[in-house]
């Protein structure tokens, strides 16, 4: 369910999943970052450093979680505040669930905030990055 | 090895513009719909809070100096690590819009951890329209082992 008035402390930000981690999303990504740190692009490279295998970068772990937040606010809220933390890398094949409960509802300076902590958990059963987001009510 | 010498270092300010063809792509990624605004007979996306504000944000960090370097570091040597981030919108960003970037080191903070002692460095970005106001904000914590 998408933001409305009547949320409240412990209303959920349904869980979403996006497509799984790509590696030609890495490379595209790599290109835009000018990144060129093989870990994001040779499996080989990736190994020999005890991963499983490239790793994606975590700027774009972040884009899903911020994306998912946006959405879910929709027309009803403004994304104000984001902070957040990765925690776990991510792989080719991971697929990314993004998640969110709201911690609490409060004023400040005339205005309605909200407040939620997110969660982006990977197919591994890892959390990938953990976080708060402050939404403005509109 | 300390690194409080580095709180209030400001790197030089350069113009970013994110354009039209940048926004699409990277949305083309994220699978992120885009909203357009007609500005000065023209259609561009207009991307307010939008995830593109976070690649943004670290390509204004990193592709107008050696951050490494900058942080007295090594990415390869697993000397520097990001840490949390921080990100605010306070206007929409605009495509094809010329912003004025600044970055500053504003915080360092000495740790001590299992790998032995580090240096949490945070690292703040914004983004200014025209008339220096300021549209996007966003922080960067690195962790800087010695």
């Amino acid at each position: 369910m998408a933001l409305d008035r009547t949320v409240q402390a412990g209303t959920l930000l349904p869980p979403v999943a996006y497509a799984p981690a790509d590696r030609l999303n890495m490379i595209r990504m790599a290109l835009f970052l000018h990144d060129a740190n093989p870990v994001h692009l040779d499996r080989v490279y990736a190994r020999e450093r005890g991963f499983p295998d490239v790793i994606q970068q975590g700027n774009l772990n972040l884009a899903f979680l911020v994306r998912m937040v946006k959405e879910w606010a929709g027309s009803a809220g403004k994304l104000e505040r984001m902070t957040l933390r990765l925690k776990a890398n991510v792989h080719p094949g991971d697929v990314l669930t993004n998640s969110g409960e709201v911690l609490r509802r409060y004023q400040e300076g005339g205005a309605e905030f909200i407040e939620c902590a997110v969660s982006q958990q990977s197919s591994r059963g890892v959390e990938t990055i953990a976080g708060t987001a402050t939404i403005r009510l509109l | 090895m300390g690194r409080t010498h580095l709180l209030g270092r400001r790197f030089r300010e350069f113009t970013y513009n994110m354009t039209t063809e940048w926004v699409e792509e990277f949305a083309s990624i994220t699978g992120e719909p885009l909203q357009y605004i007609e500005e000065n007979g023209r259609r561009a996306p207009l991307v307010p809070e939008s995830a593109c504000g976070v690649t943004t944000l670290a390509i204004c960090q990193q592709r107008w100096f050696d951050l490494a370097e900058a942080l007295e570091s090594s990415w390869t040597e697993g000397t520097l690590m990001m840490g949390e981030q921080s990100y605010q919108w306070i206007k929409p960003l605009k495509a094809d819009y010329p912003y004025r970037v600044t970055n500053e080191v504003v915080r360092v903070e000495e740790k001590q951890g299992k790998r032995g002692p580090f240096s949490l460095i945070t690292f703040e970005t914004c983004f200014l329209e025209e008339d220096g106001t300021v549209a996007y904000k966003g922080s960067t914590s690195f962790v800087v082992f010695d």
